[in-house]
C-alpha cells in the first residue's frame, strides 16, 4: 500500500527523514520499499510538492496498517510522538435521514454493522487539486468529487465507504440480504455476475444494487447527474467478502480492506468525515441523522498477559512497567491483576490480537529483535541422524559423478503427451497420473510417473545447443495415484463433486534414479571413444557394485521405448528394480533427437534395501595367482551369459575370476562365429599352486565348452 | 712409479671418453682392474717401493682405481639409454592438452541443500522427510492457516483435489514429525516444494529446508542464535545479519532474517533493491495453536522454526540471475558448480 510521508504527517508527531522513517517501519515489521534518489524513483513516486511516496508492504495479520492513520499509529507507538485523529465532526443541515431511507438487514452475521447518511444537492465535478494529487500519489485515478472522497476515506481512515445515487434506490429502502436464486448483478465495471445466494448484497426494494463490501451496481453508481448521495459505511463478515470477492473474480481495495477486517468501531467516524466532506467539497448538505444499524455490538477480547511468561518466550527480562508503557504506546488498556499477571483491552481495530502470544509479539516488535541477546539452546537433545533415503542419496550422487554423469533436476509435472511421445500402451500402468486442477501450463499439467520424458528432454534440449556429450542422471519422486483417490476424467459437474468428497489417502511416491549418455563421449580426451549399451550395462553395474550389491541380473525386455534388443531388465536377488537401454529410435525421433540415447531407470527405494553397508574386511591372498588365457571360436548366437556359466561350473574352487578381455568378430574367422578370449584366474588360500593342480582344470573347461557349445581353441 | 701411474691415467681418460659399447665397457675393465690389469699389477709392485713413496703411491692408485669404477658405471647407464643425454633425445611436447577422466557435476541445488542440511546436523539436527503430494490439513490447517485465511494467499497452491495438495512448504513435515514423536526434538527437513509462480525469481518446483526445536525453555533468544551461528557458518563470520519481525500464521513472533547483501557489502545495489539487506530466510516462534494440533502442551513446551529457499541461497552464493538455469539442466551451466 502506497502513502505519503506528508499525509502521515496530518496524524502524527515525528521527526524521521523519509528514509529513517522507511527503515524504521521496517525494522517493526511494515517492510517498506526504499525511497531511491528522484532520478531512480519511477513515474510518480517522487510525489507532488516535495513529498514521498512509500509503498509499505504489509503482512496479512495486519489489517490495522491498511490505512494512513493505521501507520501513524504504528508510527506514533515506535517513536513515542503524538498521534491525532482525523476531524471528524459533521455540519449537519436540516431534515431527516429516516425519512428518506429506511434499512433493513437481513443478514446479521454477513454484516454485523450498517450505517448510513445522505447528502443532499451536490454538485458532481472534479475534485480539487489537493484532493486529485493525493489519491494520484497512492497509485488511484481521479473520477468525480463524490468518488474521490470514498477512495480518500478509504485511503487514509481503512474504511471503504460506497456512495449510490439515492434517486436511483426503488422504495427508498435498502435491504442487507443474501442474493436470490437467480439474481443477476452488473457492477460498475460493467460485468454482469449471475449471484449465488451465498452472496451478500445491498438491494432496494426490487433489485440488487451492490455486491456487498466487493463491488457497486452500474444501476445505482452515482453519475454527473446526481443530484443526492446514500453514502454507506459497514463492516462485513470478512470470510463472507473473501468468497464472495473470490467467486465472482472481482478483486477491490475496498473487497481487500473487508476480507482482513476492518475497525468496526471507525465505521462511523468514516462515514462522518466523508459526509461533511463531501458536502463540503460539492456545495451539497449533510441531511440530519445517521442510519446505525448495530444490532449486537462486537465485543472486544481481553487478553491476559503474563510478565514472567513474556520474558521467558523471549529471553530477555524486562519489567512490569517496560511491558506497560510498550502496550500503552499501542493503545492498548491495562489492568493489572498481581505482580505477574495484567489483563490487556485490545483496541477494536487490532483484530491480530487475541491471544497471550499475540501481546507477547508485540512486546517483542516495540522492544526490538535487535535488543535480544543471542544465545544457544542447552538441548537434551543429542543424537543427529540424517534418514535411510538422504544419506544413501548423498552416496549415491558420488558414486555416479565419480562414474562421469552430471546430476539434473527435471519439474516433478510434465505432459501427458509424452505418454505417446514414449508409445506407452493406452492401458500400461504409467498412463495413471495425477492432474493438477489449476497447472501453470500444458507442459506441467500432470505429475510425472515416470522420469524418462524429463531425462529426455534434458539430452535433447543440450544436444540441440551443440552439447553432444550427455552423460546426466536425476534422483527424484514419481507419484503412482493410489486406488482411491481419482483424480482423472471428464470436467463434469458429477465428477467435480466426487473430487470434492476428502480424500483419505495420498498418492505413493516412489523415488527414482534415471539417466542417460548418447553415444559420443566426452571430447576432452583426444583419442575419441564411443559409448554402447555395454557402458551403460558397465556403469550401472559399476554403481551397484559400489554399493556391495552383486547379485544382478539382467533379463530381456519389453518396453515400447526401449530397444527391441538393447535393452534389459535388470534385477537384484530376482526382484526387478528397473531397466536400462538405447532407447527405441522410433521414440528417439519423436523427441526430434537425432544421436544414439542409453537411457536407465531404477528404483531407488528397491536399491537402498538391497544395498550392503556394513563392510568386512577380506583377507588378502597369502600365495600367488595363476593366469591363464583362453580363446575360442563358436556360433556367435552363443550369449555369452551361457559360456561363463560352462566355465564357472566346470571349478567353483580354484577358479577365482573369469575375465572377458576380448570379442572378436570379422574376416580372422568364419562368417557367423566369434571369437571370445577369457582371462581365467586360479588361487588358493592353503598353496602356491602348480601347473598339475591347474591343468586338469583348464583341459576340463576347454572340453565342456567344446562339448556342450561346440566351441574351439583359437 | 710415479710415472707409470700417470702414463695409465692418460691412457684411461682418453679411452672412457672414447668408449661406444658395453663391451668396450668390459674391456677397458678387464685392461686396467682385471687380475692382469695394468693398475693391478701396479699395486702389486707397491711393495718394492720405499714405505715413504709406498704411501703416497698407494693412496693415490686407490683414488684413481674408483675414479675408473665410477666413470665405467656412468657410462655403462648412458650406453643403456637411461643417461640424461639420452632421455633429452627426441621431442616431447608437453602443452598437448591432459587426458581428463571425466568427472560429472552434482547439481548445484542438491550440492547447496547438501551443505545447508550438513551444517544443521552439525549443531545436532535430525533429517527428516514428508511426502510432496500433501493433505491440506499437513500443509495449512494444522500450520494455523485455516481455509478462508488471507494468509492463503501468500503461497499459490497447485490443487490435486479440495484436500490433496502439492505441498507449498516443507513445513508440514514439522506437524507429520511432532504428531509421530515426542520432544525434545532438532528436526530438519529439506526436500521439493511447489507453488503456481513461474518468472526470473519464482520456480513452480524449488528447494526449501524447514528446521524446528523444541524444547523446555527454548527462547526467541535461541532461535538469534542458532541462526545467526548458521549463517556465519554458510556465508563467513563477518557477514551482518538482522532480525526483522514478519508474520507466518504457524509462528509467533515472527521473524525475517536479513543478511548484509553479498554483492554490493550492504552499500545498495540492483540485487539487494538498493537497501543493502537481503531476505534469506523466515523463522519465529511456534506458535503455540500448532502445538495444539499435535497435543504438545505449550505451557510445558516452546520451540523455534525456521524454513529456506535453497534456490535463492544458490543465487546469492554463485551470483545466478535467473531460477530458470537451475531447471533448463544446460550441461554448460550445471558443470560449472
Amino acid at each position: 500500500m502506497k502513502i505519503t510521508y506528508n499525509w502521515l504527517k496530518e496524524f502524527v508527531e515525528f521527526k524521521h527523514s523519509p528514509s529513517e522513517l522507511s527503515k524504521l517501519l521496517t525494522m517493526a515489521g511494515l517492510e517498506t520499499t526504499p525511497l531511491l534518489p528522484p532520478p531512480l524513483q519511477g513515474g510518480g513516486s517522487e510525489g507532488v510538492d516535495g513529498d514521498h511516496v512509500i509503498e509499505v508492504d504489509l503482512t496479512p495479520n495486519r489489517s490495522d496498517c491498511h490505512s494512513v492513520i493505521g501507520i501513524a499509529r504504528e508510527v506514533s507507538a515506535l517513536t513515542g510522538g503524538k498521534f491525532k485523529y482525523p476531524d471528524i465532526s459533521v455540519k449537519e443541515s436540516d431534515g431527516d435521514i429516516n425519512s428518506l431511507i429506511s434499512v433493513a438487514v437481513e443478514s446479521p452475521q454477513l454484516c454485523p454493522r450498517y450505517t448510513a447518511r445522505i447528502i443532499r444537492d451536490v454538485r458532481v465535478k472534479p475534485s480539487p487539486s489537493w484532493l486529485e494529487k493525493k489519491v494520484i500519489a497512492v497509485g488511484l485515478r481521479p473520477i468525480n468529487n463524490i468518488v474521490d472522497i470514498t477512495n480518500y476515506i478509504l485511503w487514509e481512515m481503512g474504511q471503504p465507504l460506497h456512495a449510490f445515487d439515492y434517486d436511483s434506490i426503488k422504495g427508498k429502502k435498502i435491504i442487507v440480504r443474501n442474493a436470490h436464486r437467480n439474481e443477476s448483478l452488473t457492477t460498475l465495471d460493467e460485468k454482469k455476475h449471475n449471484l449465488s445466494e451465498d452472496s451478500l448484497v445491498i438491494a432496494d426494494s426490487e433489485r440488487a444494487v451492490a455486491l456487498a463490501g466487493v463491488m457497486g451496481g452500474g444501476n445505482s453508481g452515482v453519475t454527473q447527474a446526481t443530484r443526492d448521495i446514500l453514502l454507506e459505511s459497514a463492516y462485513f463478515n470478512p470470510i463472507s467478502i473473501r468468497r464472495t470477492s473470490r467467486r465472482h473474480g472481482i478483486f477491490t481495495d475496498s473487497s481487500y480492506r473487508f476480507e482482513r477486517g476492518v475497525d468496526n468501531e471507525g465505521v462511523v467516524a468514516a462515514l462522518d468525515r466523508a459526509a461533511n466532506l463531501m458536502a463540503e467539497l460539492s456545495e451539497g448538505k449533510v441531511v440530519k441523522g445517521r442510519i446505525d444499524c448495530y444490532p449486537k455490538k462486537i465485543s472486544y477480547p481481553q487478553v491476559d498477559l503474563r510478565i514472567s511468561r513474556t520474558n521467558k518466550i523471549l529471553g530477555i527480562s524486562l519489567s512490569r512497567e517496560q511491558i506497560l508503557n510498550i502496550l500503552n504506546r499501542l493503545m492498548f488498556t491495562i489492568k493489572i491483576v498481581d505482580d505477574d499477571r495484567i489483563k490487556v483491552n485490545v483496541p477494536s481495530f487490532r483484530k491480530d490480537i487475541e491471544r497471550e502470544i499475540d501481546l507477547i509479539e508485540e512486546v517483542a516488535r516495540l522492544h526490538g529483535y535487535e535488543k535480544i541477546l543471542k544465545t544457544i539452546p542447552s538441548s537434551k537433545v543429542s543424537v543427529s541422524a540424517s534418514t535411510m533415503s538422504q544419506s544413501f542419496e548423498k552416496e549415491i550422487r558420488n558414486i555416479l559423478t565419480s562414474l562421469g554423469l552430471t546430476e539434473v533436476i527435471n519439474y516433478s509435472f510434465t505432459d501427458e503427451k509424452y505418454f505417446d511421445a514414449i508409445n506407452t500402451p493406452q492401458d500400461d500402468p504409467l498412463r495413471k497420473i495425477m492432474k493438477l486442477r489449476n497447472p501453470l501450463s500444458q507442459n506441467w499439467s500432470v505429475m510425472r510417473t515416470t522420469l524418462l520424458p524429463g531425462i529426455i528432454n534434458t539430452a535433447v534440449f543440450n544436444i540441440n545447443r551443440g552439447i553432444y556429450d550427455v552423460g546426466i542422471f536425476e534422483i527424484g519422486k514419481v507419484f503412482i495415484p493410489h486406488k482411491n483417490l481419482t483424480t482423472e476424467g471428464t470436467e463434469t459437474t458429477e465428477n467435480k463433486n466426487q473430487l470434492a468428497v476428502k480424500s483419505e489417502v495420498l498418492p505413493i511416491e516412489r523415488m527414482m534414479l534415471g539417466g542417460a549418455i548418447t553415444e559420443k563421449s566426452e571430447k576432452k580426451i583426444w583419442e575419441k571413444g564411443e559409448r554402447d549399451f555395454y557402458y551403460l550395462k558397465g556403469l550401472v553395474e559399476s554403481f551397484l557394485g559400489r554399493l556391495n550389491i552383486h547379485d544382478i541380473e539382467f533379463f530381456p525386455i519389453n518396453l515400447s521405448y526401449i530397444h527391441p534388443q538393447k535393452g534389459a531388465c535388470v534385477k537384484i536377488n530376482k526382484e526387478d528394480i528397473g531397466y536400462l537401454g538405447e532407447l527405441n529410435p522410433a521414440v528417439a525421433e519423436g523427441f526430434d533427437l537425432k544421436e544414439k540415447l542409453y537411457v536407465f531407470e531404477l528404483s531407488l527405494d528397491k536399491i537402498i534395501t538391497k544395498a550392503v553397508t556394513e563392510k568386512k574386511y577380506t583377507h588378502l591372498p597369502k600365495y600367488p595367482s595363476i593366469y591363464r588365457d583362453i580363446a575360442i571360436v563358436l556360433d556367435n548366437h552363443i550369449k555369452s551369459e551361457d559360456v561363463y556359466k560352462i566355465i564357472r561350473e566346470t571349478d567353483n574352487l580354484i577358479l577365482k575370476e573369469i575375465n572377458l578381455f576380448d570379442y572378436y568378430e570379422g574376416r580372422q574367422i568364419p562368417v557367423g562365429k566369434k571369437s571370445l578370449a577369457y582371462s581365467l584366474v586360479y588361487r588358493t588360500d592353503e598353496r602356491t599352486l602348480t601347473e598339475e593342480d591347474i591343468n586338469p582344470i583348464h583341459e576340463k573347461v576347454i572340453a565342456n565348452l567344446r562339448d556342450k557349445l561346440g566351441a574351439v581353441l583359437r | 712409479m710415479k710415472s707409470r701411474l700417470q702414463e695409465i691415467k692418460n691412457k684411461v681418460e682418453s679411452e672412457i671418453t672414447s668408449v661406444k659399447t658395453e663391451d668396450e665397457i668390459s674391456d677397458i675393465r678387464i685392461k686396467y682392474l682385471g687380475r692382469k690389469g695394468a693398475l693391478t699389477l701396479l699395486l702389486k709392485d707397491l711393495s718394492t717401493l720405499p714405505p715413504d713413496e709406498r704411501k703416497e703411491i698407494g693412496k693415490s692408485s686407490n683414488e684413481f682405481k674408483n675414479w675408473i669404477e665410477d666413470n665405467l658405471n656412468q657410462k655403462q647407464k648412458e650406453i643403456k639409454g637411461k643417461g640424461v643425454e639420452n632421455l633429452k633425445k627426441g621431442f616431447f611436447d608437453i602443452t598437448l592438452p591432459g587426458k581428463q577422466a571425466v568427472i560429472g557435476n552434482i547439481h548445484p541445488l542438491a550440492k547447496v541443500l547438501n551443505e545447508v542440511t550438513e551444517i544443521f546436523m552439525v549443531m545436532g539436527f535430525t533429517v527428516a522427510e514428508g511426502p510432496e503430494i500433501e493433505f491440506d490439513y499437513y500443509n495449512f490447517e494444522a500450520l494455523n492457516i485455516p481455509k478462508d485465511h488471507p494468509a492463503r494467499d501468500m503461497q499459490d497452491t497447485f490443487y490435486i483435489t479440495d484436500d490433496v495438495i502439492l505441498r507449498t512448504h516443507t513445513s508440514p513435515v514439522q506437524i507429520r514429525t511432532m504428531e509421530k514423536c515426542s520432544p525434545p526434538l532438532k528436526i530438519i527437513a529439506p526436500g521439493k516444494v511447489y507453488r503456481c509462480d513461474a518468472d526470473v525469481t519464482h520456480s513452480p518446483m524449488f528447494h526449501q529446508i524447514e528446521g524446528f526445536m523444541v524444547d523446555k525453555d527454548i527462547t526467541f533468544g535461541d532461535l538469534k542464535g542458532i541462526l545467526e551461528l548458521f549463517v556465519q557458518q554458510y556465508f563467513g563470520k563477518d557477514v551482518a545479519l538482522r532480525f526483522r519481525p514478519s508474520f507466518f500464521p504457524f509462528t509467533e513472533p515472527s521473524a525475517e532474517v536479513d543478511i548484509h547483501c553479498v554483492i554490493c557489502k550492504g552499500s545498495g545495489c540492483r540485487v539487494c533493491k538498493g537497501t543493502g539487506w537481503l531476505e534469506i530466510l523466515g523463522s519465529g516462534m511456534i506458535d503455540p495453536a500448532v502445538f495444539s494440533y499435535v497435543k504438545y502442551n505449550p505451557e510445558e513446551w516452546t520451540g523455534f522454526a525456521f524454513g529456506m529457499g535453497i534456490e535463492r541461497i544458490a543465487m546469492l552464493k554463485y551470483g545466478v540471475d535467473d531460477i530458470r538455469l537451475f531447471y533448463e539442466n544446460d550441461l554448460r551451466f550445471l558443470k560449472q558448480f
